[in-house]
Order: structure tokens, then sequence, then C-alpha cells
């Protein structure tokens, strides 16, 4: 089988891993980290992404058509929502966000969401791609602001990023069983400690992940979005579900 | 150009102190607040939503901007109240149980100020029950709830519960945003509106309370 996964960089080192071990062939369209902050971008990219695909396959650019396309996201601020399948089927994971990708379910995402409330989640991916609160990006961030708007007005917007930074107590970093580098964790408990937040350590779990490469995809974690259907957020447990196209 | 004009500029600018000189400069000048405030910081304002919807400006700068605005109304304030300009309504703002996430809910909180609206804000992580208890005790006219993630937007719903439980539904009204929202889960909740952005969501209370 082959697979075309469109994933958010976040999960580089993750995908790569086990679409390397994978059975099937599997390719792989990087887009952003951080999309979910502009979840219409996030939709605008991924459709952009099919679009190309599509061309690319129609010029012969691509030899090979996939039998399925894969989504690495989860909801994502419901950026994935409106998606459109075409005449190959698109999987999605039925999670919030990377976040229960990471830990290995939505159920573990969801028990651990209500008993560590406040929890500001960093991994690999995290540490490797995103702004992350650390005093060295918040100053690197504050020095942007003064250059651009005013050394009175940085200061507001820096209290600004303060107010969501305190309103949270924790900092958790959730390890991978893909790749360990001894900084990571160390990196997250610094961003504990300059914020004043406690430190806790989670392991993480692939399966998901895995998963995604593998083709077994149940329909309790997956959605299965079958030719022509578009995404759609259900609001419940099922996070999502595939209506057909009009 | 003449004082508004300069007063709009420098507000779209985010130039807090300059635009208290300047609203002050316009009152001694005889300017009325009224027009002050409706030509030179709710124009600017406009022109800033606009910007920020066509994506040509990003949240810093709409911050920024919302900040000098409410800079020149806490000038006008005194002169608004001494002309009999009422306020023009009543809003509880908060973002909902488990969201700690409030850079747009304050974003919002000072457009509304901005349009002469009385905003009480009950912060981050509200039950619904607190929500409802707040409208209650200031005799609101919206409720304000505001969440950025998918775990916690199912919350709005049971705030739309709780003010049906309490009795002041109708009394109410129920305005939903924040990045997930969309006009669908509002209506999928039964709220009351959706705003996609801080300067949509002041025009759409104004008009709520209207």
């Amino acid at each position: 089988m082959r697979i075309h996964i469109i994933a958010c960089r976040v999960f580089t080192r993750e995908l790569c891993f086990y679409a390397s071990r994978s059975p099937h062939i599997v390719d792989i369209t990087w887009l952003p980290q951080g999309l979910h902050d502009t979840p219409v971008q996030l939709q605008k990219m991924i459709s952009d992404s099919l679009d190309q695909l599509y061309i690319q396959m129609e010029k012969k650019m691509v030899k090979h058509k996939p039998d399925v396309i894969v989504l690495g996201y989860g909801l994502c601020s419901n950026g994935i929502v409106g998606i459109t399948s075409r005449d190959i089927p698109i999987v999605v994971p039925r999670t919030d966000d990377c976040i229960a990708l990471f830990l290995g379910s939505q159920k573990r995402y969801l028990e651990l969401f209500k008993d560590c409330g406040g929890t500001y989640w960093l991994n690999n991916g995290w540490i490797e791609t995103a702004f992350i609160p650390s005093r060295e990006m918040l100053n690197s961030r504050y020095e942007e602001y003064i250059e651009l708007y005013g050394e009175e007005n940085a200061e507001f917007l820096a209290e600004q990023d303060q107010c969501w930074i305190r309103n949270y107590n924790a900092c958790g970093y959730i390890s991978s069983p893909a790749y360990h580098c001894p900084e990571y964790p160390e990196l997250a408990r610094r961003v504990a400690d300059e914020n004043g937040w406690n430190y806790r350590e989670f392991e993480g779990d692939n399966r998901m992940l895995r998963m995604m490469v593998s083709g077994l995809w149940n329909d309790e974690e997956f959605c299965i979005c079958p030719p022509f259907h578009r995404i759609e957020a259900t609001c419940d447990d099922k996070k999502i579900r595939a209506v057909p196209c009009e | 150009m003449g004082i508004l004009e300069e007063i709009s500029s420098l507000m779209q600018q985010g130039r807090a102190p300059k635009v208290k000189e300047l609203v002050q400069q316009a009152i001694d000048e005889g300017v009325s607040p009224k027009e002050i405030l409706e030509k030179g910081l709710l124009g600017a304002m406009s022109i800033i939503g606009d910007k920020f919807k066509k994506n040509e400006i990003f949240v810093p700068e709409v911050l920024i901007a919302a900040r000098a605005m409410n800079a020149g109304v806490s000038i006008l304030k005194p002169y608004l109240v001494e002309a009999g300009v009422e306020s023009k309504g009543t809003a509880v703002i908060g973002t909902v149980k488990g969201d700690l996430h409030d850079i747009g809910k304050n974003l919002v909180k000072m457009m509304l100020e901005g349009k002469g609206l009385n905003v009480i804000d009950l912060g981050v992580d509200v039950p619904a029950e607190d929500f409802v208890k707040a409208a209650q005790e200031n005799n609101a006219d919206i409720i304000c709830c505001s969440a950025l993630l998918t775990t916690t937007m199912g919350e709005m719903k049971n705030v739309v519960a709780a003010a049906a439980a309490a009795g002041i539904r109708d009394k109410v009204k129920i305005m939903v945003g924040g990045a997930p929202i969309t006009q669908s889960f509002c209506d999928s909740i039964g709220a009351d509106c959706y705003s996609p952005d801080a300067a949509s969501a002041a025009d759409a209370a104004l008009a709520l309370c209207s």
C-alpha cells in the first residue's frame, strides 16, 4: 500500500522513524508547526497540499498514486474541519491535537488534562520546531517587539505574554520512544523553573503515530473519510466524522 | 491633518501616551467628546479591525491599538458622563472552565470598553455557574465566553445550559469566540452570537445591547 501523509513538522522525528520501518511505502508532505494558532490558515495549507498532490499526479510527476492519504493532525483548533477527500480516502486520528498523539491516545490525554490542569506540554518535536516560553525565547521576542513597536508598547506586549504564562502551573515533558536527547528534558525543566511552574515527566507512547503508517486504523481512534466526503467536527468524544459532499 | 485624523493615525500606530495627550488637547480646543470618541478613536479601531480581517496586521498591532484606544477613552470618560452619555450595556466575560488562554479575552474586553460597554472580567478558568452568577449580580446584557482549545470549547454548552437553568436565558445573550469556535458550533450549542475577531465582537455586542 502507498500512504501519503500530510503532517505537522512537530512529528518529523517520529513519523520519519516509523515510516522508514513501515511495510508500506510512505511519502510525507510537511507543513509548518504552529498553524493551530490560525486554523483558517491550517485548513487552507492542507487543502493546498492536497491540490499540489493531485496536480503532481495529473502531470505524472508523482509516478504512483497513493492508496490513502493520512493527515498528521488532530482537530488542531478545528483546522482540519472542512477538508474534502477526492477519489483517495483520507484518514484522520480522532484526537484534539498532537499532545494526544504523543501520549499514545486521546483517552490518556483527556485523563491527564483533567488531572493535571494548567500543564504546558513540551516534547522533542515542540522543542525543535515551536516557540517555547523559555527566558531566552521570551527575551528575543521582547527585542522584536521593541524593534517593531517601540519600548513602551514592548513592555505592554510582554506583559500580555506573561498573562497566559502565569495562568499555567506546570510543565509536562513527554519523552519519546523514538528519540532521546538528554538536553531536552533539561531545557523543559529550566522552562518550568523560569516560569515558576512545577515540572513533571511523562512517558511518551507513539502507538498512534505508528498506526498512522501501519495501515491499521480502527474506527474508534481514526476517522476514515471515504472518497468525496468532507471532514466535520462532531463536538463529542468521536471528535470528527465524514459527511458526503453535496 | 485635523486633530481627529491625527488621533486616529496615532491610535492605529498604538501610541497610547500621544493619543492621551491629543485627546486632552482636542477637548481643550472645544471638540465634542462624542465626536472624539466616534470619529477619532472608534473610527481608528474599525480600520484596525478591517486590516486584521484581511491579514494585513496581526494580534500585537491590534493589542497596542486597543490599548491606545483605551488610553484615549480614559481621558474622555468623565466628559462623556458629564455630557450624559450612558453606558451602552453590561457584559460579563471570561475564558471557560479549563481554559487558561486570555490574550483574546483581554483584547475583546478592551474593545467592548472602547464601545462604551461596562465589562465585568471574570478572568480565566471560569465555571459555567460563575458566568451565570455574575450575569445575575450585575444585571448583564451579555455573557461572553472564550475558549482556545477544542478540549474546552464544549464547556460553552454548559454556560448556555446554566443560564437556562437559572431562568435568565431570555434576559441575557451569550456570545462565543476563540480560535476553534465557528458559527456552526455556536448554532449547535444554542448560543446567540459568534464573532471571528475582537473588532467584530465589539460591534456584535453593541448590536445585542441595543
